[in-house]
C-alpha cells in the first residue's frame, strides 16, 4: 500500500518528495547497516563465548522484552559492550533490514527513472528510435566498429575489478587452477573468514582506516576552511609572506619530508598511535589553494552587503560563506576521503605496531603469510578495501568526476 | 530622514589619489543622483556613507552627527548593489529577513514587513523560491526589499539598473522615482549614465577625477553647464565645442542648431555646412555636417528633407550659445555682448 | 574647538583598534594552518637537510658530523635514478599518447561515452595497493596467471617463450607502468576531454570552411587549444612518477635484483631498513627533491614558452 502511494506520488510527478523519499529510505539503510557492522565487529568474540542454543535463546529473550542478566554471561564477553552484545545477536536481522531498506530506494529510483521515461513514448519505442537513428547516420559502420571497440576496452577496464571480485570467492586450489576458471564453481567465503581468523582480524584494520579517514577529513575542514577565508577575503599585514608559505609547502611532497616527521613522532611517543597518520596531513596546501579560490569567487559586494545587514563575522561565515562553498568543501572532503582511505606509504612510515595500522597494510600481511600468497584471501581482503570508494563512486560519480576535473583545469 | 555632509574629505588607495578635500551636502530626503564616468570617485563617496570604504581622512556627518568611524551595521542606512549581492544560499525570504534577524526584529514585526515589502516589489508569490531560480528584474526587486524592510533613513544604490535590459531599466527608472517620492527618504545614487541622472533626480553631483564639477537640479546642469566638462557630458551627441581664438571657445548642443538650407533671420551664428551623414532615429534625424573651416559639428533636427551631400546653413540663437574661457569655465549666460558681437565677425 | 578634536582623536583610535581586532581574527584563523605547514613539511624539509650532513639513525640521527660526504653517491644511487627516468620516461609517452587518442576518440557527448568515461576513470580511484596486488595477480608468470593464459595462442603461434612479466627484470617495469597507465589513464583522459569540450565549435566549422582535413585540424587546432591541460599533465605526470612507490613496492619490491628500485623506494630502505645511513638517505632525498624542482623548473622556462593560452 505505501508502495502504490508512492507510485501514485511519482505519477503526479511530485520529484520533491519523492527524492527526500529516497534519501530517507537510503539513510536507514545507512543507519542499519552501520548498526550491523558494529554487530558483525563484536561478532568474533561473541560466537567463540556462546553455544549455538545459548545464542538462540538469548535472542528470543531481546525479541521479547526479557532482561537479560549480564552477569551470567561467559567471563569472555566481559570486553564486549552491551551495545556492541545487542548488536551482534541481532545481525542477521539488521543486516536483512538494511538490505530491504536498500532494495527499496533502488525500486523507488527505478521507477522515478521510469516514469520519467514513459513521458517521452514507450520504452521499445525509444529503442527503436534510437536503432534508426543510430543507422540513419553517415559512415554508421565506422561508427559501429568504434563503438564496438570501445565497448571492449570498457570490459578490459573493468575487468581487473571482476578479476578480484570473482578469486575473492573461490577455493585456494580453484583459485590456482590452469586454466583459470572465469566463474567459480564452487562459491565459498573461505577467502574472506581467512581475513577475520587466519591471525589478522581485518575488522580491527578497518576500524583503523574509518577513523583515520574521518580525523584527516575533519581535521582539514577545521584548519583550511578558516585560513583559505582569510587568505581570500581579509587584509592583514604579512598576507603575502604567509601565502608565500603555503605556496613553498605546495611545491614539496610528502615522499620527502616523512623522516624528520617519523624521528619527531618517535621522539612523542606517538609512533604506536594514530595520530602520526593523521597530524601530518592537517592542512594541505593545495587545499588551501583550492578553497581560497573558491571563497575569492564569492563578489566582495556579498559581504559588504552582509555587513550592511549588520550580521557579524560568525554570521557572515556560517549564513553565507559556508553555504556558497559548500560544494567546494565537498570537493576537498572528497579528495581527503580517497586520498586517506588508500594511503600506503604514509602509514607504511609511520606505524610500528598492528593495532593501528590500516586496511592498505593488512592485504600486505595477508600476501606475506607463512603459507605462501593466498590469492584468494588476499583478493577478499582487497574487495572490502575496495568497496567502500566503488560504492561512494556509485552514487556520486558525477560529483567525483566533477571535481577531479576542475582540479586539473586548474 | 537625514542629511549626509563630507568635510574635507580624502580617499587614496596606496598611492592613487581618488578623491581630495572634498565637500558636499546631500539633502534630507532628496534624490540625489552622483554622476561621471567611471573611476571618478563616486562609488568611493557612496561606500563612505555606507562604511564599508571609509575615508582616508576628513569627517562625514549624518544629521550633525559624525559616522565617519562608526561600523556600517550602526549606520542608518541601506544599500543596493550593482550586482544585487544576492545570498544565492538563502531564498528570497531569509534574504529580506537576514537583516532583521540580525537587529533583532521580533518575528511578528518581522513577518509583517516582509509581507507588507514584498507585496510593494510585487515579489509575494517567489517568496520561497531560491535566488537562482529567478531573473535579473526579479532580483533587483529582492534586493529593494531588502533594503527598504530594513527602513533605513538613507538609500543607497550603486548602479542598480546596469545589469537590466533597455526596457526593463525604463520600468524601473519611473518604479525608482515613485518609490522616493512614497517614502520621502533621502536617496543616493550612483550611476555613469547621464540619462538616468537627469531623469530621477531632484539633484545631480556630476563628478570627474574625483573633483565635483557641478552641483544642481537637471534643468540647472543642462541650461546652465557650469563648464566644458559639464556641458558636454550631458546630452546625446556631446555639446559642439568650437575656437573662438584667444583662448576662448563657444559651444550650441545640437539639437539647438537651426540648419536650412535658406538663411533665416535674428540668429546669433551663421556658419554655411556641408552634410555628410545623416541618421534616421525616429523622431528626429541626427547629422554630421562638415563646417566651410574642416570641423566638424553634429546637429539634431526634425528636417527629413535634408539629404546627405547637401550644402546648409548652420545657425543658431544668441540664448543657446555658451562660452568659456580658457580655464573651460563658463562665462555667463549667452555670454557677454562682445563675445557675441566677436562671434557674429566669424559669420558667413 | 579643542573638543571637537578630542572627539575626532578618539574616533579614530576606536577605529584603529577596530581594525587591530580584525588583524588579529585574521591572524587567529591563519594560525592553524601556518602551523601545520610549517611544522610537517617546512621544518621536516629544514631537518632533512641538516640531517643530511650526519652520520646516525633513527635513534640518534646525529652520531657524528659528516659534511658534505653524504652527498658522494653509492653506485646503487645511480642505478635508482636511471630505474626513475626509466619509469618517468615511459609512463610519460604511454600516458600522454593514450589519454590525447582516448579523449579524441570520446569527447563527444553520447550515452556511450558518458559511461565509457565513467568506467575508464574508476581505476584512478582504487588504492594503488589494491591496484598492484590485483595486477601482479593478473600477470603472474606462473601457468595460472591469466594474461599468460590469454596470451597463450598467440606465444605459440609467434613460436616465443611466455612473457614473464615482473618476473623478468627486461619486463618488470614496463609492466608496472602498464599498471599504472591503466589507473590514470582515465583521469588525464578526463582532463584533455574538459579541455576539448571548452574549446569553441565556431572554431572548427571555421576550419571545415578553410578546407581543412581532420587530422590537420587536430594538429593545428585541437593540440594547440589544449595545450594548458597537455603542460598540467606533463608536469603533474613527472612528478609523480618520481614519487612513484606504493604500486612498485606491492608489485616487485625493487625486484627482480634491482631492476625495479626506484628513488623514493632507496630512499626509504635506506632511511629505515639498514644501519646507520640515516644521514645517506637524508642526501637522496634533497637531491631527488632538487631533481623534481629542476625539471619543474626546466619545464616552466622552456616548455611552457610554446603553450598557447587563451
Amino acid at each position: 500500500m505505501l508502495y502504490r502511494s508512492i507510485r501514485q506520488k511519482i505519477q503526479r510527478g511530485q520529484a520533491g518528495s519523492v527524492k527526500k523519499l529516497i534519501l530517507a529510505f537510503a539513510i536507514i539503510g545507512t543507519v542499519l547497516f552501520v548498526l550491523s557492522f558494529i554487530g558483525w565487529y563484536n561478532y568474533v568474540p561473541v560466537k567463540q563465548a556462546l553455544s549455538a542454543e545459548n545464542a538462540e535463546q538469548l535472542r528470543a529473550q531481546l525479541f521479547t522484552g526479557v532482561y537479560v542478566d549480564r552477569s551470567s554471561l561467559p567471563a569472555a564477553l566481559a570486553g564486549v559492550s552491551p551495545f556492541g552484545f545487542t548488536c551482534s545477536l541481532l545481525m542477521r536481522e539488521l543486516l536483512i533490514a538494511s538490505a530491504c531498506f536498500f532494495a527499496l530506494t533502488m525500486l523507488i529510483a527505478v521507477e522515478k527513472s521510469l516514469a520519467v521515461k514513459q513521458e517521452n513514448g514507450s520504452l521499445w519505442e525509444t529503442v527503436k528510435n534510437t536503432a534508426i537513428e543510430y543507422f540513419q547516420q553517415p559512415r554508421w559502420g565506422l561508427q559501429l566498429f568504434s563503438d564496438v571497440m570501445k565497448i571492449v576496452l570498457m570490459l578490459a577496464f573493468v575487468f581487473p575489478f571482476y578479476w578480484m571480485i570473482i578469486t575473492a570467492f573461490k577455493t585456494y586450489p580453484e583459485s590456482l587452477n590452469v586454466p583459470p576458471t572465469l566463474w567459480p564453481t564452487q562459491w565459498t567465503m573461505e577467502g574472506y573468514e581467512n581475513t577475520f581468523f587466519s591471525g589478522e582480524n581485518i575488522l580491527n584494520y578497518f576500524k583503523n582506516t574509518v577513523l583515520v579517514t574521518a580525523a584527516v577529513i575533519a581535521l582539514q575542514l577545521l584548519i583550511m576552511v578558516p585560513a583559505a577565508y582569510a587568505f581570500a577575503k581579509r587584509e592583514f599585514p604579512l598576507k603575502g609572506l604567509l601565502f608565500g608559505i603555503v605556496l613553498v609547502a605546495f611545491m614539496i611532497p610528502l615522499q620527502l619530508t616523512y623522516i624528520p616527521v617519523y624521528l619527531r613522532m618517535q621522539d612523542l611517543n606517538l609512533i604506536y598511535t594514530l595520530w602520526p597518520q593523521i597530524l601530518p596531513l592537517g592542512a594541505d596546501a593545495f587545499g588551501i589553494f583550492m578553497l581560497r579560490q573558491s571563497f575569492k569567487q564569492i563578489p566582495d559586494e556579498i559581504i559588504e552587503s552582509a555587513k550592511l545587514d549588520s550580521a557579524g563575522e560568525v554570521q557572515i561565515m556560517t549564513r553565507i560563506m559556508l553555504p556558497m562553498c559548500k560544494s567546494a568543501m565537498v570537493t576537498i572532503a572528497m579528495f581527503s576521503f580517497i586520498g586517506t582511505w588508500n594511503a600506503y606509504f604514509w602509514p607504511l612510515v609511520m606505524t610500528r605496531s598492528r593495532d593501528v595500522q590500516p586496511l592498505t597494510i593488512v592485504v600486505e600481511h595477508l600476501r606475506d603469510a607463512e603459507l605462501g600468497v593466498r590469492w584468494n584471501t588476499v583478493m577478499a581482503a582487497n574487495t572490502l578495501l575496495v568497496l567502500p570508494i566503488l560504492l561512494v563512486f556509485i552514487f556520486a560519480s558525477k560529483k567525483i568526476i566533477e571535481g577531479f576535473a576542475y582540479r586539473g583545469v586548474k | 530622514m537625514a542629511e549626509i555632509v563630507f568635510e574635507h574629505v580624502g580617499k587614496s588607495f596606496g598611492d592613487t589619489k581618488v578623491i581630495e578635500n572634498l565637500d558636499l551636502t546631500i539633502e534630507d530626503g532628496k534624490f540625489t543622483v552622483l554622476v561621471g564616468s567611471s573611476g571618478c570617485g563616486k562609488t568611493t563617496l557612496l561606500r563612505m556613507i555606507a562604511g564599508i570604504g571609509p575615508a582616508t581622512y576628513g569627517r562625514i556627518l549624518m544629521d550633525g552627527k559624525d559616522i565617519t568611524h562608526q561600523p556600517p551595521e550602526k549606520r542608518d542606512i541601506a544599500m543596493v548593489f550593482q550586482n544585487y549581492a544576492i545570498y544565492p544560499t538563502m531564498s528570497v525570504r531569509e534574504n529580506i529577513e537576514f537583516g532583521l534577524k540580525n537587529k533583532k526584529v521580533p518575528k511578528p514585526e518581522r513577518d509583517r514587513r516582509i509581507a507588507e515589502y514584498a507585496e510593494i516589489v510585487g515579489m509575494t508569490p517567489y517568496l520561497d523560491r531560491k535566488p537562482s531560480d529567478l531573473s535579473g528584474g526579479q532580483r533587483q526587486r529582492i534586493a529593494l526589499a531588502r533594503a527598504m524592510v530594513k527602513k533605513p533613513s538613507v538609500f543607497l544604490m550603486d548602479e542598480p539598473l546596469s545589469n537590466l535590459d533597455a526596457k526593463l531599466r525604463a520600468a524601473m527608472r519611473v518604479e525608482l522615482i515613485e518609490l522616493q517620492r512614497r517614502l520621502g527618504t533621502t536617496f543616493v545614487y550612483v550611476t555613469h549614465d547621464q540619462i538616468e541622472a537627469m531623469s530621477m533626480a531632484d539633484t545631480i553631483v556630476l563628478m570627474e577625477k574625483g573633483e565635483i564639477q557641478q552641483i544642481g537640479c537637471p534643468e540647472e546642469i543642462y541650461h546652465e553647464p557650469a563648464n566644458i566638462f559639464s556641458a558636454q557630458f550631458i546630452g546625446t551627441p556631446p555639446m559642439n565645442i568650437m575656437e573662438l581664438g584667444e583662448g576662448i571657445r563657444y559651444g550650441v548642443r545640437p539639437e539647438s542648431i537651426v540648419m536650412e538650407a535658406q538663411k533665416l533671420d535674428n540668429m546669433a551664428l551663421y556658419r554655411k555646412g556641408h552634410i555628410i551623414t545623416r541618421e534616421m532615429l525616429g523622431a528626429e534625424l541626427q547629422f554630421k555636417v562638415r563646417l566651410s573651416d574642416g570641423g566638424t559639428i553634429m546637429v539634431r533636427s526634425p528636417r527629413e528633407d535634408l539629404a546627405e551631400d547637401t550644402d546648409v546653413w548652420i545657425m543658431a540663437k544668441a540664448r543657446h550659445i555658451h562660452f568659456f574661457g580658457a580655464d573651460g569655465i563658463r562665462l555667463g549666460h549667452g555670454g557677454p555682448q562682445g563675445l557675441l558681437d566677436k562671434l557674429g565677425g566669424l559669420n558667413e | 574647538m579643542t573638543n571637537v578634536a578630542d572627539i575626532e582623536k578618539q574616533a579614530l583610535r576606536e577605529a584603529r583598534r577596530i581594525k587591530h581586532r580584525s588583524w588579529l581574527t585574521s591572524y587567529l584563523m591563519v594560525l592553524p594552518a601556518m602551523a601545520f605547514l610549517i611544522a610537517f613539511v617546512l621544518y621536516p624539509t629544514a631537518a632533512m637537510l641538516i640531517m643530511s650532513l650526519y652520520y646516525g639513525n633513527a635513534k640518534n640521527p646525529f652520531k657524528s658530523w659528516r659534511g658534505l660526504q653524504n652527498y658522494n653517491m653509492r653506485a646503487d644511487f645511480w642505478v635508482a635514478l636511471r630505474n626513475t627516468a626509466a619509469y618517468t620516461g615511459m609512463a610519460l609517452v604511454l600516458v600522454m599518447i593514450l589519454s590525447i587518442l582516448f579523449a579524441q576518440w570520446m569527447y563527444k557527448a553520447r550515452k556511450l561515452n558518458n559511461v565509457a568515461q565513467t568506467l575508464f576513470f574508476t581505476p584512478h580511484l582504487v588504492a594503488g595497493v589494491s591496484a598492484g596486488f590485483i595486477w601482479s595477480w593478473l600477470m603472474s608468470s606462473q601457468p595460472y596467471g591469466l594474461f599468460n593464459t590469454v596470451l597463450q595462442p598467440i606465444y605459440q603461434i609467434l613460436n616465443v617463450p611466455s612473457i614473464r612479466w615482473l618476473d623478468s627484470s627486461d619486463t618488470a617495469m614496463f609492466s608496472i607502468v602498464l599498471m599504472n597507465t591503466w589507473k590514470s589513464v582515465g583521469y588525464y583522459c578526463l582532463i584533455i576531454m574538459s579541455a576539448m569540450k571548452s574549446i569553441p565549435t565556431e572554431i572548427y566549422e571555421s576550419a571545415r570552411l578553410d578546407g581543412s582535413s581532420s587530422i590537420k585540424t587536430f594538429f593545428k587546432i585541437t593540440i594547440p587549444m589544449i595545450s594548458p591541460q597537455l603542460f598540467f599533465l606533463l608536469i603533474t605526470i613527472t612528478t609523480g612518477s618520481f614519487k612513484v612507490f606504493d604500486s612498485v613496492r606491492i608489485m616487485t619490491n625493487g625486484g627482480p635484483g634491482d631492476a625495479t628500485r626506484v628513488l623514493s623506494m632507496y630512499i626509504y630502505d635506506y632511511a629505515f631498513q639498514r644501519n646507520n645511513t640515516l644521514g645517506y638517505a637524508c642526501a637522496a632525498g634533497i637531491i631527488m627533491m632538487l631533481i623534481m624542482v629542476a625539471v619543474t623548473v626546466f619545464d616552466f622556462a622552456f616548455v611552457e614558452k610554446k603553450v598557447h593560452y587563451q
